[in-house]
């Protein structure tokens, strides 16, 4: 064989076959992945000019707006936003087929999905400090044009723990995209789950109690009522259940099993 | 070093069993090409799959530089695969595409640069969104992406498709020089004539078996013109399985 003949000396640029790539660099290629296409791009200016719809509306809503209320209301859009993000951080891989390369790269697909989670929980908090953070100023604008007096007594507090509960749904919606591979399907759910879980508390009242540990919106409601009762958490705890910790195994199952083609 | 022994993939079970590849043998040696033939549907897809990691063998063994592929401790460095040149998403850049890629395998920008360089890619295409890329541009990214890491062994699954007759003169030279330099590389198609001029070594498949391989002229041995040996081969193949 030519093979032995050739010197590995003679091999040109060659470049040391590198260690196991580290998490933390799969997760900020994963990071990178959730804004750098065309529809990321479409979708995050969507959502930006939502904000500044309602952002410019909520000033109209109300006469005394306060700064908390005023920066619960803004966030509404981008918390939506991230929900398709959750979805189409898995299921634009499987529907463009860039899972390929992806795993060509990557073998270990758990250690993709887990980078993928860690960069949507990144992506939450880093939206919700960017939405807050030009909240503020914005605030202080509208209060400024309609003559009146800021009132600055935010929850923030309530508004940490909203950030947490968000990044929590979009787990969940990442959750539902891995178990369906289809994102508008999983859009549709994620999007109706909690309009379809008020519709049956009205036409169900006297099964509400038992809805609530059901309805993926009792971690929403725990966050929003702040009395954090032990009923609540219980609630909540078989929500997660039933909507993240499900989900995200028979998902994972299946991405792990799946042949990539 | 590319072993492949006896691989077997089964989909299915019981009666609607069907064997994809069927103990499919076949090494490739540093510093060689081998061109993978055969026509449509006889499996040579299913084996670089296998070989890549993406699909699990049912029996058999597929080893590249003595591990599988899952094993390597970062893939992109030793293998450079171009498995499907349409699987890669549309909404982004050619150069976002390297980028991504660069920063997994951990190398830096100037390779991507040097890439694009050598697969004839200009700056200004590279930063058109692959979407608007002809099959041939989509080829030449994913051989970009192959080149990247300077890996040990390229594995390219029909990377002629849609090259024009320069774009294939220039492929079939830039695999020689990898050759040349030390590098193991496999290629299928179903075009004979793609494979045959370049190929220091052919594995003819058809319905999932290995039906010949070894050096062009050693094929050729009995006198008939390895075109006629394919046909024969693959034809047979397929009456067998009907």
């Amino acid at each position: 064989m030519t093979a032995t003949a050739i010197p590995t000396a003679h091999r040109r640029n060659r470049i040391a076959p590198g260690a196991r790539p580290g998490l933390t660099r799969t997760i900020r290629v994963e990071f990178r992945k959730l804004v750098d296409s065309r529809a990321a791009i479409i979708t995050a200016l969507i959502g930006l000019s939502l904000t500044a719809t309602f952002a410019a509306g909520s000033f109209f809503v109300k006469d005394h707006l306060k700064l908390d209320y005023f920066l619960t209301v803004t966030g509404v859009p981008a918390s939506l936003i991230i929900l398709t993000m959750g979805v189409m951080a898995i299921t634009s891989e499987y529907s463009t087929r860039a899972a390929m390369p992806t795993h060509l790269l990557e073998p270990n697909r758990a250690r993709v999905l887990l980078a993928k989670a860690a960069a949507l929980v990144a992506m939450t908090f880093l939206v919700n400090i960017v939405v807050k953070g030009l909240g503020v100023p914005a605030y202080l604008a509208g209060v400024a044009i309609r003559g009146a007096e800021p009132v600055w007594d935010v929850d923030w507090f309530g508004q940490l723990a909203a950030s947490a509960a968000q990044s929590v749904y979009v787990l969940e919606a990442f959750a539902l995209g891995m178990v369906l591979l289809n994102g508008p399907a999983a859009i549709v759910i994620v999007l109706s789950e909690t309009s379809l879980f008020s519709v049956l508390r009205t036409a169900m009242p006297e099964r509400a109690e038992q809805l609530a540990y059901l309805d993926p919106g009792s971690l929403a409601n725990l966050v929003e009522n702040a009395t954090y009762t032990a009923a609540e958490w219980t609630q909540v705890g078989v929500g997660l259940l039933i909507w993240l910790v499900l989900p995200a195994i028979v998902g994972t199952v299946r991405i792990l099993r799946k042949e990539v083609a | 070093m590319i072993e492949i022994n006896e691989l077997t993939k089964c989909y299915g079970s019981g009666p609607r069993q069907v064997v994809a590849i069927d103990r499919v043998t076949f090494d490739v040696e540093p510093g060689t090409i081998v061109g993978f033939l055969g026509p449509n549907g006889a499996g040579k897809s299913t084996t670089l799959r296998i070989l890549c990691g993406l699909a699990d063998a049912t029996s058999g063994h597929a080893l590249i530089g003595g591990s599988p592929y899952r094993d390597l401790p970062n893939p992109g460095s030793t293998v450079g695969a171009l498995l499907d040149a349409s699987a890669v998403h549309p909404g982004r850049t050619g150069i976002e595409t390297l980028k991504l890629a660069a920063a997994t395998i951990g190398v830096g920008r100037d390779r991507v640069d040097t890439v694009l360089a050598a697969v004839g890619l200009t700056k200004a295409e590279a930063r058109r969104r692959v979407s608007t890329y002809s099959l041939g541009m989509r080829q030449r990214l994913g051989i970009a992406q192959a080149l990247l890491g300077d890996p040990d062994v390229l594995i390219l699954d029909e990377p002629a498709n849609g090259l024009d007759p320069q774009g294939i003169v220039w492929l079939r030279r830039l695999l020689r020089r990898e050759a040349d330099a030390g590098r193991t590389v496999l290629l299928s198609s179903h075009q004979l004539h793609e494979v045959e001029e370049i190929a220091d070594r052919i594995v003819i498949v058809g319905n999932g078996r290995v039906l010949a391989q070894g050096a062009p002229d050693e094929l050729t041995r009995g006198g008939q013109s390895l075109e006629d040996l394919f046909l024969e081969l693959t034809i047979n193949a397929q009456r067998t399985a009907a």
